[in-house]
């Protein structure tokens, strides 16, 4: 078990499927297969992605409802003292890890924006679909304090795991914890197809290519191997996700993007004052 | 794992080397070549336990100074 939490993909933590359920399976065989379906998905172009997420987004909608109520007859509203224990200051820098996580990673998206074939109403779509990705968040973490409490929360690798393994209703719908399992493998498999596409075509750009096919195969072999080697263990990755990241992410999720929003509306105002003279 | 990167890379220049050649698309072809040899050379190092950078060791020194001064004013 411990042996198999060590490596961890870059961009995603498929570690979670080969630590908890594949205990057995070598990590590389994990990373390659989910690979494999990432470069295939890619190849066939953004919009079988996209089309491919229509269809899965109501199953993972139901499997969410499908923890939420089946929980609901575990909370327990004492659990969740302490609060505002550590004050502020502790507020601040829990939600820094938040902050990172999810919404930094969100100008991962400016890539797909120029493909968008409705011009029109991407922006709302995309407010809309990170507040929707922030309301699950907020539903889980509460459920998590509510039913395992915060020592216990704080405690476990995959809280949400460790979640779904307390429903029990009756005597006979208990231990559907791959439920958990099953929504992690959909919504990691687009979080990296999107990161890959992002990269693949990011790297066409920065060098000018006609296209950005050939880069598909390589990128993916270098995947692979990125994926063992970053994290060489879980304590390394834990470090570096709590203090690292965040500045990281920060770097190239609000402070780049703000200054090429900034550097463009000046030399637009500059653009316009000469025409208007 | 070696051995599927090797079947895999061989597949895409088969697939890929005829017809970056015929759309004479050189700047491509270059950049693919190099990235799979790239790739394959950190392959072999994993295979053989050579020591491989940690691109992440490099994030963390540039970023260390900064994320000590900021985390210390919340402890």
């Amino acid at each position: 078990m411990v042996g198999k939490e060590v490596g961890a993909d870059d961009t995603e933590r498929e570690d979670k499927s080969a630590t908890i359920i594949h205990t057995k399976t070598p990590i590389q065989v994990v990373h390659t297969l989910f690979v494999v379906a990432v470069v295939m998905g890619i190849s066939l172009g953004l919009e079988v992605i996209a089309r491919s997420a229509e269809v899965f987004l109501p199953w993972v909608a139901l499997l969410i409802t499908v923890l939420i109520v089946f929980l609901l007859p575990q909370i327990e509203f004492d659990r969740i003292q302490p609060t505002f224990e550590s004050g502020v200051k502790g507020i601040i820098h829990g939600s820094l890890s938040v902050l990172s996580i999810p919404y930094m990673e969100l100008v991962v998206f400016l890539m797909i924006f120029p493909s968008v074939n409705q011009p029109k109403g991407y922006g709302s779509a995309f407010v809309k679909g990170s507040l929707l990705g922030g309301f699950v968040i907020i539903i889980v973490t509460v459920l998590c304090v509510f039913v395992l409490g915060w020592d216990f929360t704080a405690r476990h690798t995959f809280p949400s795991y460790t979640l779904a393994k307390k429903i029990q209703v009756g005597e006979f719908l208990q231990r559907i914890e791959v439920l958990v399992a099953i929504i992690w493998f959909v919504t990691i498999f687009y979080k990296l197809a999107i990161c890959f596409y992002a990269s693949v075509h990011g790297m066409a750009q920065l060098f000018r290519l006609r296209t950005s096919r050939p880069l598909i195969i390589p990128l993916a072999i270098l995947l692979v191997v990125l994926s063992i080697v970053v994290y060489p263990n879980i304590v390394y990755f834990r470090v570096f996700a709590a203090e690292i990241w965040p500045f990281y992410a920060i770097t190239f999720g609000l402070i780049i993007p703000l200054a090429q929003l900034v550097v463009s509306v000046i030399s637009e105002s500059i653009k316009n004052g000469n025409a208007s003279e | 794992m070696l051995w599927i990167a090797i079947i895999a890379a061989a597949g895409a220049a088969y697939y890929e080397y005829p017809k970056l050649r015929r759309a004479r698309q050189f700047k491509e072809l270059w950049m693919f070549s190099l990235l799979l040899a790239f790739s394959l050379m950190l392959c072999v190092a994993q295979k053989r336990h050579w020591p491989i950078p940690n691109p992440l060791d490099w994030i963390t020194a540039v970023y260390k100074p900064m994320s000590n001064a900021i985390l210390s004013v919340f402890n």
